[in-house]
């Protein structure tokens, strides 16, 4: 065959490809040619199974954590749907506008400012009884053990939005992406967790990683928020600033699970307050939930 | 034809797909269209195909029979203990996820996990290697950490048949080659790297990896089935 000084070129870097020394530009160059080569394709067969025994020549047994940990976060971790599939469809969202509530006052910010413990930062302005929340507050809980428990919350991302049987979406695709930022912050070294009661009923959990300055909320037993509404979260800066940090939308059994968008190491309170669909750019209604971040 | 004679050619037929019969053992490969080899029979591609359809009770065997390697992979390129934790949860979580897109036809899994792997863990070292560029003042060229060689077989390495194996066929390899191989594989460098590491040309590395590959290949005696389907 004859090939083009070019694509000889090309062909030559199918051993750094093999073994991921080529840098970005060259990877997609050379990926590109493979897409046309069958001769590069063929070689490179034999050569996947090459560096396959290099890896294999040098197991090393993880600790037995991260086999709970991984165990635990494949229930909640949705698959790729398969290449084959072809079908959009889109879940279903019934946004139906209904009345707005009133609020005004920023029960986050209140809370925010409010100093010291975490039993503290429960919003107190409306609805004293119902505010009254158990907030317990766990150091550094064993990743397995967070896992369990989230995994039983999680159960939307497997079941609510029907992953397994789900087709091809843009929706999807976004929602797994979700997904595996949940299951990082979930499995994080350093992941700890602050649970408290939600008002309106269900619970709700802030797992937190300071190394990945990343937090996730999960929630459980959730009501729906009320029609042509959303439940908005928040990121409280200790000079009261808050700042949108994402939407959770329960599952049909309550339960839901988010990362919050922003730092959580810069945080000082995570908040949730119900808001008219679509959002708000800050707080109208006194929050269901604030624990501290 | 007539009919004792028949009644077993029909059945060879069957087998083979085609008109005529083939002896034992030999592949149809003149008459396959595509050009990718069949891989060797995987005993994990069973569970691999279970995996795929959301089987968790599968995926925790894939896991006890790939995580070594995982992780393995990631403490030899990340090196970092936390950070190669890290790695080979992602890892093990990407496989969870791409499992319905891993096909048997073009590679073993062992093959695609080791891929994976390796995948993330450059990708995490060179991020890394970019965050320290930035800290540093540029022009520090070649100061890159030495690679661990590869007869540093870390104490926590399992031994296995394929420590042996692999060991005695790099020792087949010229120095070059090997060297190009362990730097880039084991020591997660780019290819310019390991050139500027080895004080010779990229070209000369390029083609030390491919043709040190190639020699491993052999000397491994990867059973790729793949005499004869190149077109
Ligand atoms: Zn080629």
């Amino acid at each position: 065959m004859t090939t083009p000084h070019e694509s000889a070129d090309l062909h030559l870097n199918i051993g750094g490809y093999a073994l991921d020394a080529l840098d970005p530009a060259d990877r997609a160059a050379f990926e590109a040619h493979l897409a046309a080569c069958p001769s590069c394709r063929n070689e490179l067969a034999g050569m996947a199974e090459t560096t396959g025994l290099l890896a294999a020549s040098q197991r090393v047994t993880p600790p037995a954590r991260l086999r709970s940990n991984v165990l635990a976060a494949i229930a909640i971790t949705p698959q790729l749907a398969p290449l084959t599939s072809s079908a959009l469809e889109q879940p279903a969202i019934d946004a139906s506008p209904d009345a707005v509530p009133p609020g005004s006052a920023s029960g986050i910010a209140a809370a925010a400012d409010a100093p010291g413990s975490a039993a503290d930062a429960a919003p107190t302005t409306e609805h004293p009884a119902s505010n009254v929340i158990a907030m317990t507050r766990r150091r550094a809980p064993t990743a397995t053990r967070l896992l369990a428990a989230a995994a039983a919350v999680l159960a939307l991302v497997a079941g609510g939005l029907g992953w397994r049987n789900a087709t091809l979406s843009n929706n999807l695709q976004q929602a797994q992406v979700t997904a595996a930022e949940v299951t990082s912050v979930l499995t994080a070294r350093d992941a700890k967790t602050t649970t408290t009661a939600v008002k309106g009923g269900g619970s709700a959990a802030i797992v937190s990683s300071a190394s990945l300055d990343q937090a996730v909320l999960v929630a459980d037993n959730m009501a729906p928020a009320p029609a042509g509404h959303v439940y908005q979260l928040w990121l409280i800066s200790a000079s009261g600033d808050a700042r949108a940090a994402g939407f959770l939308d329960p599952n049909s059994v309550g339960q839901g699970a988010e990362v919050l968008a922003g730092s959580i190491n810069q945080a000082k309170t995570v908040g949730v307050t119900i808001e008219p669909a679509g959002g708000s750019t800050s707080p109208t209604t006194n929050p269901i939930m604030a624990v501290p971040a | 034809m007539d009919s004792r004679s028949g009644s077993p050619r029909r059945h060879l037929s069957l087998v083979s797909g085609v008109g005529e019969a083939l002896p034992s053992g030999s592949r149809n490969v003149a008459e396959r269209d595509t050009v990718w080899a069949v891989t060797p029979a995987d005993s994990l591609s069973d569970v691999m195909l279970r995996v795929a359809k959301g089987d968790e009770q599968a995926f925790a065997d894939l896991y006890d029979a790939v995580a070594g390697l995982v992780h393995g992979i990631s403490r030899r390129v990340v090196r970092d203990p936390a950070q190669a934790e890290e790695v080979t949860q992602e890892v093990m979580l990407e496989i969870w996820r791409k499992a319905t897109r891993y096909s048997p036809a073009v590679g073993s899994v062992q093959a695609w996990v080791a891929t994976i792997a390796h995948r993330r863990s450059v990708d995490r070292v060179r991020a890394a290697q970019a965050a320290t560029d930035r800290d540093l003042v540029a022009g520090t060229t070649g100061s890159m950490a030495p690679s661990t060689p590869y007869d540093e077989v870390a104490e926590t390495v399992d031994l296995h048949l394929e420590t042996e194996r692999v060991r005695q066929s790099l020792s087949k390899l010229t120095e070059l080659q090997r060297e190009s191989i362990v730097l880039a594989y084991y020591g997660g460098h780019t290819q310019s790297d390991v050139a500027a590491l080895l004080g010779v040309p990229l070209g000369t590395v390029k083609t030390r990896m491919r043709d040190g590959l190639i020699r491993l290949r052999d000397a491994l005696c990867v059973d790729l089935n793949a005499e004869g389907v190149r077109p």
